[in-house]
């Protein structure tokens, strides 16, 4: 029995390695072929661009046209007019129209979840990539490191429109560090994050008013604050059932999360598997803001908060919506998060159906007499469009943000039939079609002071299409139209944008020093540590004793920390000689 | 034949469906939840305030879904997917199942063949592989890219062919007998007799069909393709929320309503759950199978 | 047993024949991407350009400090799914034989099932409502009792019991109708036999519908073997959190933090080649036992 158990053993190892040469055989031709192909397009590229020898034209059309392919991710809920789709469209008609290329999708998917991820990495690692495509720095990293993607150094200067290039040279160019590597950029950045992605704290501002507070100048009356919300009923239904702090499982995420919080003390952690919160220490090296003594104290304040129930202990496993549900039951008052907090997961309509509501957004205010500074660990782009490599016309995907911006942003703009508008009573986006975008970092700021100077004045001459709707919409709720609250609390002279501006000009945005690809043992031990922080956090606001943060330290040191640590300072030393 | 209960088979009787009538109530409990909220105004489902029953009953959700083109596209390209997918499955397991059904005396190398079967259970190239294999037999963007690549589903083969071995030999002797071929005594015979397993199988390909939604992500090129669960999928998970534009926000509001996203769950699941009761009548069969083995 | 090499009948090998196509072209050609497990995968040199780098996938996974924990993790919690949902099912379709009303059978049958097509990501949501120690039903029943609310989704040693118990909750009704047709399968004129002899229900139980539907629990106890390493990605992943990784950290869960969000595809290659490995050798095992004391061949 048992010789006939050895027998088929053998029988289907040699099945199975049949297979497995057979297939090797006919995967092996087809690789083979594929480095040929790169050397014959990069040598037709070679003649091309020695063709060229007029000026280069940052809009000159291609004739005859030539055919380029990309990849989408798409949000979801994106519309089209009748007719259209996202292969067929007002900006791949441009593409057409006026700089005489044909874009053609090679797939679509949803930006949910981690669908577009997944199906991204796929294209790179089956080498099944179009000309060109949206990536994030992670991906880019990894593309640039298997040498699959174009050098865009020179094709950037020579074609870049000055409107694109203020642009991306805009808040010390941070849009582009994450795209270079080695001084070579390697991707047209896209639309970036900017410095909007910090945290600012939302109060029920009706609630805060009824128990006679005062509005939280330092972070002790801020803790306070949210210790009455629990203890003094401020819903006033004679039941303890309301929610000081809303938190949620991810720490810096830009709802219910809390950076804003650590920010207050003076400390600046956030880790993601890729890259971390860099500050400058007294020597001028650049260190992990999750490990700084700083820290400590915002632990205690937050384990104080959970033991004097102020936080829900269901915060370890809620993400953002599940945190939100308290909130939108009128169980819980105050958190800290993002600009955008009125739309999501506020309702701007709130107000409308029970005007006693009021949510006001505060600047993070100080634990002593410092101001605080809040981080921007990530003002990179959200995208970074690559091209792969041995393309015959790089400089075509610079001619495609040029357009982008010359009909969006510049002053021929035609934001009407580029940017959204409305047809048939339905409302478009359809600057979301475009196969590639940009936008100033400062687009919102610039928008807020520009709608709040006219209503000032009353004189909208100065305003863009854009800001004129963010005008019209805050004049409708001075007008009593409750419906515009979320209008008033976003670009009001109380809103979110005025946070942001009192930040900006007071110099209290803290960005990351560390803006580049994420480094190797990043790579390697990112989730690792991100892990480590966020059971050592967790835990400590769940009661372990504060000097446990000393013990997690020296394990973050000892599981890579350290290294990076090195990698990091290598990293800034080569770019801020 | 008439039977006298004793008081502890009478006290078992009561307690037993007392049980059973708890573990279908706890059992049941989510799509009751799933339902209540589907019913209810997008406010009530937003604040997690549904629990059994509606709240401001309304039927908004089922009239924007109704309006909805890509669910109701999913939902067709799901049911091909699932007439497809479901008879070639069950054509290949038959044809599988039947001659390893046999003995090493019918079927030499019958063992290494079950095994190079079972192998594959276990072992599996893993995403990227595969990818590049549908990729290079371009199927990529087409129905049979989610139909053939999960066509031999072991685990039933395994079921059939213990049931086909269990089927007396009398029976296809006696086929045999007659000058039958084997071909002619499967599907004469043995398919006929084999009705309840088969019904349980069928049951369990089209589950896996309806179920299944990593392929259409992966193997489809765009969402207007996508089978009913892939695109499910898009709408249910969560975002990233560290991420969102001011535009997003806007766009955010429309798929998050909560009483939406339950009205598509339940309309997602109801065809096969009434699939399944309509399958239950072929198990009764089942009886008379065991009859025929005397 | 022939001299002569006889194939018998060849429309039998005719028959094999799609399904031999099928599980080359979709699984045997692909199994060449395991040697993925065994390189620094670049994806421009591909498959074949990529270098070799022998155990060292295996080895950095084995180097990281949680590997062990995570291991014991994904074994306790598969083994009590599998012993759980072995037993249960049965339990309920023998429970279900015995009701004599088939309009009562049929719908419990229809019921139970129910929760078998919803999706752990649906039903994380619900379980988080239900398991709420603030709101939820399940502690409002235990403080009804007298009890302590529980924070079952947050405290370590809850998690594991709530996987497994949640886990047998969605997938007990199907594996049950596995067996009650397996039941049905049962020559009623054995009972009727039995019941000349004066056994009672149990006996009847206990001699004839348990061996009856023995060959199929056997069957499913040796097919679910090869899930030991298989604690369920998709519920752990959707209802876990870093206060219960010391219990709750799964190898599946443990390689997508590492590798999927890192782009490290050798490592999660070479941990799904590990428990590929793993799983055939639990089975083989197993198939051997059932052959060799039962007499009884599986496939």
């Amino acid at each position: 029995m048992s010789k006939s158990g050895t027998k088929l053993v053998l029988i289907v190892c040699l099945a199975f390695m049949f297979l497995v040469s057979a297939c090797s055989q006919s995967n092996n031709t087809g690789s083979s072929k594929d480095p040929s192909n790169v050397s014959a397009t990069t040598s037709a590229d070679a003649t091309a661009s020695g063709d060229d020898n007029a000026a280069p034209d940052g809009m000159g059309k291609y004739d005859p046209p030539i055919d380029l392919t990309t990849f989408r991710c798409m949000n979801d809920a994106e519309t089209y007019p009748p007719g259209d789709s996202i292969d067929k469209n007002v900006w791949y008609r441009a593409y057409q129209d006026e700089l005489g290329i044909n874009v053609t999708n090679k797939w679509t998917v949803s930006t949910s979840g981690t669908q577009c991820e997944e199906k991204t990495n796929l294209s790179i690692v089956s080498g099944d990539l179009p000309d060109f495509f949206p990536v994030d720095t992670k991906q880019l990293k990894n593309l640039v490191d298997a040498g699959m993607v174009q050098d865009m150094t020179e094709v950037f200067d020579k074609y870049a429109s000055p409107l694109v290039k203020e642009a991306y040279t805009a808040n010390n160019g941070v849009a582009m560090t994450a795209a270079t590597f080695e001084g070579k950029l390697m991707a047209i950045p896209g639309t970036t994050r900017g410095l909007n992605g910090v945290d600012m704290v939302w109060i029920r501002e009706d609630w805060r008013k009824k128990l006679n507070l005062p509005e939280p100048k330092t972070m002790d009356d801020l803790l306070n604050i949210i210790k009455a919300f629990v203890s003094q009923d401020p819903d006033g239904n004679g039941k303890k059932d309301t929610i000081g702090l809303t938190m949620g499982k991810n720490f810096y995420d830009g709802y219910a999360g809390l950076a804003g919080f650590f920010n207050a003390f003076h400390a600046y952690p956030y880790t993601s598997a890729s890259t971390s919160m860099w500050i400058k220490d007294n020597d001028g090296k650049l260190v992990y803001g999750g490990i700084q003594p700083e820290m400590k104290p915002a632990l205690q304040a937050l384990q104080n908060l959970y033991k004097a129930g102020a936080i829900d202990p269901q915060f370890v496993v809620y993400d953002g919506s599940k945190a939100a549900e308290a909130e939108n039951q009128g169980k819980a008052g105050v958190h800290f998060g993002y600009f955008w907090n009125i739309g999501w997961p506020i309702d701007g309509l709130a107000k409308k159906n029970d005007p006693s509501i009021e949510w006001k957004p505060y600047p993070v205010p100080s634990v002593d007499g410092t101001p605080a500074m809040v981080q921007v660990p990530d003002p990179t782009a959200y995208w970074n469009f690559a091209v792969k490599k041995g393309v015959k016309h790089p400089e075509a995907i610079v001619k495609m943000m040029n357009l982008f911006f010359e009909h969006i942003f510049s002053d021929n703009a035609e934001p009407d039939k580029y940017h959204s508008g409305t047809v048939d009573g339905k409302s478009y986006g359809y600057f979301d079609y475009a196969a590639v975008q940009g936008e100033h970092p400062e687009k919102n700021q610039i928008a807020f002071r520009a709608v709040n100077e006219a209503m000032k004045s009353g004189d909208t001459s100065g305003l863009n299409p854009e800001q004129k709707k963010y005008y019209t919409a805050l004049k409708d709720y001075q007008d009593g139209d409750l419906s515009q609250w979320g209008a008033d609390r976003t670009w009001g002279t109380e809103g979110s944008f005025s946070v942001l501006g009192q930040y900006k000009d007071n110099n209290l945005i803290k960005v990351n020093e560390f803006l580049g690809a994420p480094t190797n043992t990043m790579a390697t031990k990112g989730s690792i540590l991100m892990d480590l922080e966020a059971k050592m956090i967790t835990k400590i606001i769940l009661g372990d004793p504060v000097d446990s943060f000393d013990q997690y330290v020296q394990t973050w040191k000892q599981s890579g920390g350290d290294q990076i640590t090195q990698e990091v300072n290598e990293w800034y030393a080569e770019n801020h000689k | 034949m008439v039977r006298r209960n004793s008081l502890g088979r009478t006290a078992f009787i009561y307690g037993n469906y007392t049980l059973l009538a708890l573990l279908s109530l706890l059992c049941i409990f989510p799509l009751i939840q799933v339902l209540a909220i589907s019913f209810s105004s997008s406010s009530a489902a937003a604040s997690g305030l549904v629990k059994f029953f509606p709240v401001d009953f309304t039927l908004d959700a089922y009239k924007y879904v109704a309006t909805k083109p890509e669910f109701i596209r999913s939902f067709g390209i799901t049911l091909e997917r699932v007439a497809l997918g479901v008879t070639i499955n069950m054509l290949i397991t038959i044809l599988v199942a039947y001659p390893l059904s046999k003995d090493a005396s019918q079927l030499r190398f019958r063992t290494a063949f079950v095994w190079l079967f079972v192998f594959t259970m276990l072992f599996n190239g893993g995403l990227i592989p595969t990818y590049v294999v549908i990729k290079n037999m371009h199927m990529l963007n087409t129905i049979w890219a989610l139909v053939l690549p999960g066509a031999l589903p072991i685990f039933n083969v395994i079921l059939l062919l213990n049931f086909f071995r269990n089927i007396p030999k009398e029976l296809l002797e006696a086929s045999f007998i007659d000058g039958a071929s084997q071909w002619s005594t499967l599907w004469r015979i043995v398919v006929p007799v084999s009705l309840p397993a088969l019904a349980t199988i069928t049951l369990f390909a089209t589950v896996g069909h309806w179920n299944a939604w990593f392929d259409g992500i992966i193997y489809m090129n765009q969402p207007s393709k996508y089978p009913l669960q892939s695109y499910m999928q898009t709408i249910i998970v969560a975002r990233d929320m560290s991420n969102l534009s001011l535009d997003d926000i806007e766009k955010l509001k429309n798929v998050s309503d909560r009483n939406i996203k339950a009205a598509q769950i339940f309309l997602g699941s109801l065809p096969i759950l009434l699939i399944y009761p309509l399958l239950q009548r072929f198990f009764m069969t089942g009886i008379v199978m065991g009859s025929v083995k005397e | 047993m022939n001299k002569k090499f006889k194939l018998g009948d060849y429309s039998l090998y005719l028959m094999l024949l799609p399904g031999l196509a099928l599980i080359v072209i979709f699984s045997y050609v692909p199994m060449a991407g395991l040697a993925i497990g065994f390189q620094q995968f670049n994806p421009t040199k591909g498959l074949f350009g990529s270098k070799y780098i022998g155990f060292d996938n295996f080895k950095y996974v084995y180097s990281l400090d949680d590997t062990i924990n995570v291991l014991r993790n994904t074994v306790s919690i598969a083994v009590m799914k599998m012993a759980a949902g072995l037993v249960v099912p049965i339990a309920v379709a023998l429970l279900l034989n015995e009701v004599g009303k088939a309009f009562f059978r049929k719908g419990v049958q229809t019921l139970i099932y129910l929760p078998h097509f919803l999706s752990w990501v649906i039903l994380a949501g619900i379980l988080m409502d239900v398991l709420s120690p603030s709101t939820g039903i399940v502690n409002q029943f235990l403080g009804f009792l007298g009890f302590k609310p529980i924070f079952f989704l947050g405290t370590p040693s809850w998690f594991q019991p709530v996987l497994v118990i949640s886990d047998v909750w969605k997938e007990f009704g199907f594996n049950t109708i596995v067996y009650l047709a397996a039941l049905t399968g049962i020559n009623p004129n054995l009972y009727e036999a039995a019941q000349m002899d004066g056994a009672g229900r149990w006996k009847q139980t206990w001699y004839i519908t348990l061996p009856g539907i023995l060959p199929i629990i056997i069957l499913l106890a040796t097919l679910s073997l090869g899930n030991v390493l298989n604690a369920g990605f998709d519920q752990v992943f959707n209802m876990y959190s870093p206060v219960v990784y010391s219990t709750g950290d799964i190898i599946d869960t443990y390689v997508y933090r590492l590798g999927m969000i890192n782009f490290q595809f050798g490592v999660a290659t070479a941990v799904g080649l590990f428990k590929s490995v793993v799983s055939f050798v639990l089975i083989s095992v197993s198939y051997l036992l059932a052959y060799r004391f039962a007499n009884y061949r599986i496939f």
